[in-house]
């Protein structure tokens, strides 16, 4: 039943995908239980054979035409045509998500922490299980695979809850994302015309709108499989308060920051190497994973960005902490300028993220300085009134979140189990907001195109 | 039993506050309310009509609403798609229709108002054209929303009652900003205050950039050279003499214009009116207009209206 609602899911976009999907479906489900059953060497050519058959479709379909693209201009260089042709295909919904996600899979019967699946429906609804499908988050076969197999009969609190949070996915998407987009579109779109406060604010805007879209989607996603009985992992855990950039990426798209950490960090040799090499094999990992999230340059500077980072952070911990030692007397201000910090670096390595290409990145930075006199906001197609009505989503919708997360963390928040009025008038409130000071125009989850 | 109870609790007082608010915009007017309704009480008498942005929205200080043969459906901001679907939805019910003065800023080939943010003017016309731009489900269900019609201005609920009755008509000369909830409605429903004038180069400058750079986008062109056409084809099923013409602009805003949009824009319209016959009348440059008779630095005061509207009357 799961699995046909999934296959209708991914069907919508375009159907003759689902091929696509079924072809490393088949392919790692054999692989799975071939690594089982072998032993040796054996075991490691089933695994690589699966990784080859699964990277090679996200080169094909993601990277085929970057890599031509760079062939060419390359080629252009000494004034030469560039033979090789382009491929006219749209990249299938998800592609990154499900393919990570059914690596893990054979990598952990590789490692032998994962039994092989048997029964080849349940290992398609593992790759396909729709509420993650397309965007995440990306699971792991030891959390999911159990819960298919265990009987999930209606329960009230639990779906509430699951309500709840598909409720507040679809606020953080429709009130505050889709709001901020409308001003951060503008300027991204045509950076060479605006400079000064409306560049600063579209990229504080865009910062809190791909937070809002993707954590959204999340949440839908996992209030969506909890309404099922099947408890996904937690992507999002209140990234923006974080102090460090490592701090940061252990909130911020916590199932794909696990996975590199697990399947790529660790496999390189992770911190157990020389320092050189660690600092190499952190770079590594982020401009892996710049590069998984688009085949544009942007993605691979943001990445490196977020890889640098990290190595500097490393290379001056000791230099911070005495910082931190000496001036403990005021630790709240050092906090704050950490945060501070933290900050303004994640919103730099955005706008690589959210710009249509580095020229315009550059563009962008380089107009953040030019501050004219008198100007707030500086778009006049866009009311005073609009612009502080996307702060106040951005105040409310962080003020929420941080609010829960304190309950959560002192242990004050019993999760769906509130009195039924409670659960009402939350959930009445909700769907007021989103019919009030929602979007409607349609706008796309950011993380789809990935 | 329970999660029934909860889904009909929620659903309750979810379909009883859209209800609510649904009776309290009932007498709402729109901008498209206060153009289509009082054309509509003249529309056998109306001879000519004025039709464009607030640039010609201020040929209503020469022609009050109470003016019979002169119709002005002028809208700030308002794009060709609109003006195309105003036509069309007028003209087969103006019997005594002759003129159409269509104002055609340069920079209007170049824009979209549903493009720019502002999709709510679409809804607000839905109700008299019966056509959306964007003619999704989603989009065709909020056009039949009062609330959703009012661009859900939320400052009208605390309204007081007299304040909520139907304003004249009056187009509107302010900046049109995009959609969002409560502010676009507030700037648009007060009575009309054309701007003091002011010589602010700062503010002179940024109009002309919205105009001529941020909002005009060349990919739209080919779009409202179609919707043009369309207007030409329909005047000319009714007899109707269309005259296009580019209101005059201040020196300050004309140099602050993008030059290269502005030569493009011109080259096509020019092009599009020997094609197709329809008379285009140029004052973007016209040296009659000085800084006197303008209220800012693209807005005609009543002296420049005048002057403007003998020129267009002394074209044959």
């Amino acid at each position: 039943m799961m699995l046909a609602a999934s296959c209708f899911f991914y069907m919508f976009f375009k159907p003759v995908y689902i091929l696509i999907l079924f072809f490393t479906i088949i392919i790692d489900y054999y692989a799975g239980i071939l690594i089982e059953n072998a032993s040796g060497p054996r075991r490691k050519f089933y695994l690589s054979w699966s990784i080859v058959a699964n990277l090679a479709l996200l080169a094909i379909f993601k990277y085929y035409n970057f890599i031509n693209g760079n062939i060419e201009g390359l080629l252009n260089n000494f004034g030469v045509d560039n033979p090789i042709p382009y491929l006219q295909i749209l990249l299938p919904i998800g592609l990154s998500f499900h393919t990570f996600q059914a690596m893990s899979y054979t990598i952990e019967v590789y490692r032998g922490n994962q039994k092989a699946e048997r029964k080849f429906i349940t290992y398609a609804l593992y790759v396909m299980y729709y509420p993650q499908l397309v965007a995440g988050p990306i699971e792991r076969p030891q959390n999911m695979l159990p819960q298919f197999y265990e009987k999930h009969n209606f329960d009230y609190d639990r779906t509430i809850s699951g309500l709840k949070q598909m409720l507040w996915g679809f606020f953080k998407k429709m009130v505050v994302a889709d709001r901020l987009a409308m001003f951060a579109d503008v300027v991204f779109n045509d950076p060479n015309h605006y400079h000064g406060m409306p560049v600063i604010w579209a990229v504080l805007f865009f910062t809190f709108q791909i937070y809002c879209d993707f954590s959204g989607y999340s949440d839908i996603a996992l209030g969506a499989s909890r309404i099922m009985g099947i408890e996904l992992m937690m992507n999002f855990n209140l990234p923006y308060i974080s102090t460090t950039i490592k701090e940061f990426w252990t909130r911020w798209h916590i199932s794909l920051s696990t996975w590199f950490r697990d399947y790529f960090y660790i496999s390189i040799g992770g911190n157990r190497v020389s320092k050189p090499r660690w600092y190499f094999n952190l770079l590594a990992v982020f401009l892996v994973s710049g590069l998984w999230h688009g085949a544009n340059w942007t993605f691979v500077i943001w990445g490196g960005l977020h890889g640098t980072y990290q190595v500097f952070g490393h290379l001056t911990a000791n230099v911070q902490q005495k910082i931190k030692d000496r001036l403990k007397f005021i630790s709240f201000l050092i906090t704050g300028a950490e945060w501070t910090f933290t900050m303004a670096l994640v919103m730099l390595a955005w706008i690589f993220f959210r710009a249509n290409n580095v020229h315009d990145a550059f563009t962008i930075i380089k107009e953040i300085p030019h501050i004219e006199r008198g100007v707030l906001f500086g778009i006049p197609m866009f009311s005073t009134f609009f612009n502080l009505s996307c702060l106040v989503a951005i105040a409310v919708m962080f003020g929420v979140e941080y609010i829960f997360y304190k309950q959560w963390q002192l242990k004050l928040l019993p999760l769906g189990k509130r009195s039924m009025a409670t659960d009402v008038f939350y959930c009445a409130l909700l769907i007021l907001c989103i019919y009030v000071f929602g979007i409607f125009e349609e706008q796309s989850f950011i993380y789809f195109q990935f | 039993m329970r999660f029934l109870k909860f889904i009909l609790s929620v659903l309750l007082i979810n379909a009883i506050t859209i209800a609510l608010l649904e009776y309290g915009y009932r007498n709402y007017s729109t901008q498209a309310d206060r153009l289509f309704k009082p054309y509509y009480a003249k529309a056998n008498t109306v001879e000519t009509i004025y039709i464009g942005n607030s640039h010609i929205g201020v040929f209503n200080e020469l022609f009050p609403q109470e003016t019979k043969e002169v119709g002005n459906m002028s809208l700030g901001g308002q794009d060709i798609f609109r003006m195309y679907l105003a036509l069309k939805t007028i003209i087969p019910q103006s019997p005594n229709l002759k003129k159409i003065y269509l104002g055609l800023d340069y920079d209007l080939i170049g824009y979209n108002q549903c493009k720019s943010g502002q999709e709510y003017i679409d809804r607000e016309y839905y109700p008299y054209t019966g056509e959306l731009y964007n003619n999704t489900m989603t989009n065709r269900a909020m056009s039949m929303s009062n609330f959703f019609r009012s661009n859900r201005d939320i400052a009208y609920l605390f309204k007081k009652p007299e304040e909520k009755k139907p304003l004249n008509f009056i187009p509107v000369a302010s900046t049109p900003v995009a959609e969002s909830n409560d502010t676009v409605a507030k700037e648009i429903s007060a009575p009309v205050v054309l701007p003091h004038k002011t010589h602010d180069p700062f503010m002179c400058r940024k109009r002309a950039e919205e105009h001529s750079l941020l909002k005009f986008k060349q990919k739209n062109i080919p779009e409202n050279l179609d919707y043009l056409n369309r207007i030409v084809q329909i005047c000319s099923k009714h007899h109707i003499q269309l005259i296009l013409f580019d209101p005059p602009k201040t020196d300050c805003y004309r140099a602050n214009c993008s030059k290269e949009n502005i030569a493009l824009a011109k080259q096509i319209i020019d092009s599009f009116s020997i094609a197709n016959k329809a008379p285009y009348l140029d004052f973007y440059t016209d040296t009659t207009f000085n800084d006197d008779m303008f209220v800012d630095y693209d807005h005609l005061n009543i002296t420049g209206v005048k002057i403007l509207s003998n020129k267009l009357t002394a074209h044959p």
